[in-house]
């Protein structure tokens, strides 16, 4: 019986592990099997959610960059929305509750072709990242860079935006 | 004996630890070349794997491969996401360590868990391409990827249908056959696994699908046998699509114009109310979704899903209630007042916890108050005489009702001092200041914490302060604010390097130029003296500014200059409004209108005033008083508006635009709803100044 004792230890220790492990790697941190993202209608200022369906990882950073790509690439070709331009990518996202900082790649520049697009884009965005567990302002970056608007665009940038911002 | 019999047993251990590593090996053969679009496609390096590809992230094959189909890929370090976004806008998404993922809302399983190594992540690329419409074919030494037609939509639109086929790269088509009510046209470079026949109703009969030629140039031919006497068009939105609208004689199969434009059944797409959608299914050896615990909110490709509960489909005009802005506002409540009083300086600074709104009220006799809606205080009401050559007394009460609780704080000032409320991270302060006010009663309105303004203020004719029970009954007779100046500043949008938006023939910087001037010629004939930005084809932006600006730390202070010049204009004169004149744009043709979007809440009666003026005068669609934190109308100190005329891209509003009768017609408007807010004042301005 001795004899088992060390095998029956390095049994439990091993369950504790992996019990350890599948908890940690199973921890929801307030995010659901889906997250809600924002699209805005062709009016410019209707916001329209729809629900999508996360994969497996559920910490917030990795989230965060998942939803930000889902409201830059917007909802399926044929629905009548406000897009981003096609190539936009969103490069990364980096989370400091209660701000996100969401990093766009150059392809952004050229949507600064008048309010109704400008707007509509960052508010599908801003609604998005804000229907985050904790997240209430977000701060965009553009290839890295804090920009103070667009290239001849009208939406101050250098500054975190809200939902009271649109 | 033993000898032997240990080496044998060695043996035999050596054996059985090798005989895996030799059957992994067998197994992982060296992965077959690739072939696409008629040539090799150089896939550095590929690791079969589970039956699918490994493929690395940025390994250049793959790259090209997701260039021709129009993808593009999102990785952030240190995060576990893989997104690839579809020339259709679909997602897929793969999850570092898990092999599940979603493509277009559905939950999936890949043959192995995308990985890191060498610095790149490895991706299941056979798993990928059929998500993207890719069929790999295998033959000896080879795979060729042959593109397919993935999905095709048809939808019933009234008495027409609609039909709407989606490929992997960009379609290349050449007609067979084009009479009235048939169609034959074959799709070159694409195969497709779409059901070969099938019976729709309507105005047409039934749409054959086949393919012919091989996998190296694959062709697939569809066939559209519309009912008798029926009609269609050929419209497509983007290179990866093909649309035909069958309906009856007397249809208008323009989809531009008349019904509503179709939506495609797809993903996680919402349907078109009313409409039946009718996807095909497309017979293809795809991942089929995977039976898991994970929800899947849209259906496989080529599919039709119900919406979820929450959604609201396009043009039903319920976009979610409980998302709209008005939920934004939530119960506040005043934890603390704080007083600073001082000689040329008094604030009030009000501690709140939550967002709420709030309404600000200048009256003729030297009094002000501000009211917070839907808040509390916690402490009883207060009346003060703080030691202040600027403010008389101060008081707050709890007033409203118990649904409604409203905080009021007013002052009595010591003559016609200016008042400001600011929101601040904790709450709002009000800071009186020795600045002479122009002593006429106006409103304005704000937020806090976020929340969302849900009423503007209300105009002028009927800006009788609310008479609530407990409050002070103050007078009436508020007008829009005015200033001392009388110099009106007009700001054409864009302008040298600068186009702005282009389209239709139409330049942005040269129609604002040209409205500006026009508005220009009215205001001074009306006794104004007018500023402009600027008065030629050229980009404002004064490099004076710039080392200024880049002591932000902005990489791109250029374009804050580029702004903050333009605000100066106005600022360093103290001018009376400040109005930026654009042209708006959307890559749908069907938006319309002029909007007048504003930020500061001193804003909002200038809005107002050119709302009601422009739209009568310019014959556009009204498209509202809208916020938005726009630069030059947030960092000007003055009322300012920035003025979206029309839409480039609207044929009507276009041709308006090209038209100068029409620009003349909506400088008047503007030139009038400026002189209308402007003329609220004591003095009139002079004819010489």
């Amino acid at each position: 019986m001795k004899a088992l004792r060390p095998a029956l230890l390095a049994v439990l220790f091993l369950v504790a592990v992996a019990t350890a492990w599948y908890v940690v790697s199973h921890k929801a941190g307030g995010v659901g099997d889906t997250i809600t993202v924002y699209y805005t209608k062709n009016d410019g200022t209707t916001e329209v959610p729809w629900r999508v369906t996360l994969g497996a990882a559920r910490d917030l950073p990795s989230v965060a960059f998942y939803a930000a790509t889902q409201a830059v690439a917007g909802p399926p070709q044929g629905v009548d929305a406000v897009r981003f331009p096609a190539t936009t990518r969103v490069l990364a996202a980096t989370v400091a509750v209660p701000t996100v900082t969401i990093d766009l790649s150059n392809d952004v520049n050229s949507s600064a072709q008048g309010g109704l697009l400008e707007t509509g884009e960052f508010k599908g965005l801003v609604w998005t990242m804000t229907a985050l567990p904790g997240i209430t302002s977000v701060t965009i970056r553009i290839n890295g860079s804090a920009v103070a608007t667009l290239p001849g665009g009208h939406l101050e940038l250098d500054e975190p935006l809200t939902r009271a911002a649109f | 004996m033993n000898r032997l019999r240990a080496r044998l047993s060695s043996l035999v251990l050596s054996l059985a630890l090798c005989a895996p590593l030799a059957a992994h090996a067998g197994a992982q053969s060296p992965p077959a070349a690739f072939w696409f679009e008629g040539a090799p496609l150089p896939v550095e390096h590929a690791a079969p794997m589970n039956g699918d590809v490994a493929v690395g992230m940025r390994d250049p094959g793959l790259l090209r491969f997701l260039n021709r189909v129009g993808a593009t890929i999102a990785y952030g370090a240190q995060q576990r996401y893989v997104v690839i976004t579809a020339n259709d806008r679909r997602t897929i998404a793969f999850v570092i360590g898990d092999a599940r993922y979603t493509s277009g809302g559905s939950a999936m399983r890949a043959a192995f868990a995308p990985f890191a190594q060498g610095g790149d992540i490895q991706l299941p690329f056979i798993a990928l391409a059929r998500a993207l419409y890719v069929e790999p074919i295998d033959i000896p030494g080879q795979t060729i990827l042959e593109p397919q037609l993935g999905v095709m939509d048809v939808r019933p639109d009234g008495r027409r249908t609609i039909v709407t086929l989606h490929a992997a790269t960009p379609i290349s088509t050449h007609t067979i056959v084009d009479q009235n009510d048939r169609l034959q046209v074959a799709f070159d470079g694409v195969g497709t696994t779409l059901l070969p026949a099938r019976k729709i109703g309507g105005p047409i009969n039934e749409i054959d699908v086949f393919a012919t030629g091989n996998a190296r140039s694959p062709t697939a031919t569809v066939t559209f046998a519309g009912a008798a006497g029926s009609m269609h068009q050929v419209a497509s939105a983007s290179p990866y699509e093909y649309t035909v609208v069958f309906g009856p004689p007397g249809v208008s199969l323009d989809l531009r114009s008349g019904a509503a434009p179709p939506t495609y059944a797809r993903g996680a797409e919402p349907p078109q109310a009313g409409a039946a959608a009718v996807a095909a299914q497309p017979q293809t050896n795809a991942p089929q979704p995977y039976a898991t615990d994970v929800p899947a909110v849209g259906g496989p490709p080529g599919t039709s899903v119900a919406p979820p509960p929450s959604y609201a489909a396009p043009g039903t005009g319920s976009p979610a209630d409980a998302a709209s802005p008005a939920s934004a506002s939530g119960p506040a409540v005043v934890t603390g007042v704080t007083f600073a009083p001082g000689d040329d300086a008094f604030s009030v600074h009000l501690a709140i916890s939550g967002g709420t709104t709030y309404t600000w009220h200048r009256l003729l006799d030297d009094r002000w108050y501000l009211d917070l809606a839907n808040a509390t205080l916690t402490d009883a009401g207060r009346d003060e005489h703080p030691p202040s050559p600027l403010v008389d007394s101060v008081r707050i009460r709890q007033i409203g009702t118990a649904d409604a609780p409203v905080v009021r704080i007013a002052f009595t000032l010591k003559g016609e001092h200016r008042v400001e409320a600011a929101p601040s991270g904790d709450g709002l302060t009000i800071a009186v200041s020795a600045a002479p006010d122009d002593a006429t009663a106006r409103i304005g309105t704000g937020s806090i914490g976020g929340a969302t303004i849900a009423q503007t203020a209300p105009p002028v004719e009927s800006a009788e302060p609310p008479v609530l029970e407990g409050a002070w009954k103050f007078g009436s007779g508020a007008a829009l604010p005015v200033s001392g100046s009388r110099i009106i500043v007009l700001d054409p949008g864009h302008g040298g390097g600068d186009m702005g938006t282009a389209h239709n023939g139409l330049v942005e910087k040269l129609i604002t130029l040209d409205i500006s001037r026009r508005v220009r010629t009215l205001l001074v004939a009306q006794g104004w003296t007018v500023k402009m930005t600027r008065d030629s084809d050229i980009d404002p932006y004064n490099p004076a500014l710039l080392p200024a600006m880049q002591t932000d730390g902005l990489p791109n202070a250029s374009d804050r200059a580029y702004l903050q010049t333009r605000c100066n204009v106005a600022n360093d004169v103290d001018a009376r409004v400040f109005v930026s004149i654009h042209v708006n744009y959307s890559p749908s043709t069907s938006p319309s209108g002029t909007t007048f979007y504003y930020t500061k809440p001193q804003d909002v009666a200038l809005a107002q005033a050119l709302e009601r003026a422009v739209i009568p005068a310019a014959g556009t669609a009204d498209d509202g008083v809208v916020h938005a934190n726009y630069y030059v109308t947030k960092h000007t100190t003055m009322p300012a508006v920035l003025i979206e005329t029309a839409f480039i891209s609207n044929p009507g509003d276009a041709a308006k635009l090209a038209d100068p009768a029409w620009l003349s017609a909506i400088a008047r408007g503007i030139a009038s709803g400026i002189d209308a807010y402007a003329r609220l004042r004591s003095q009139p301005p002079r004819a010489d100044q």
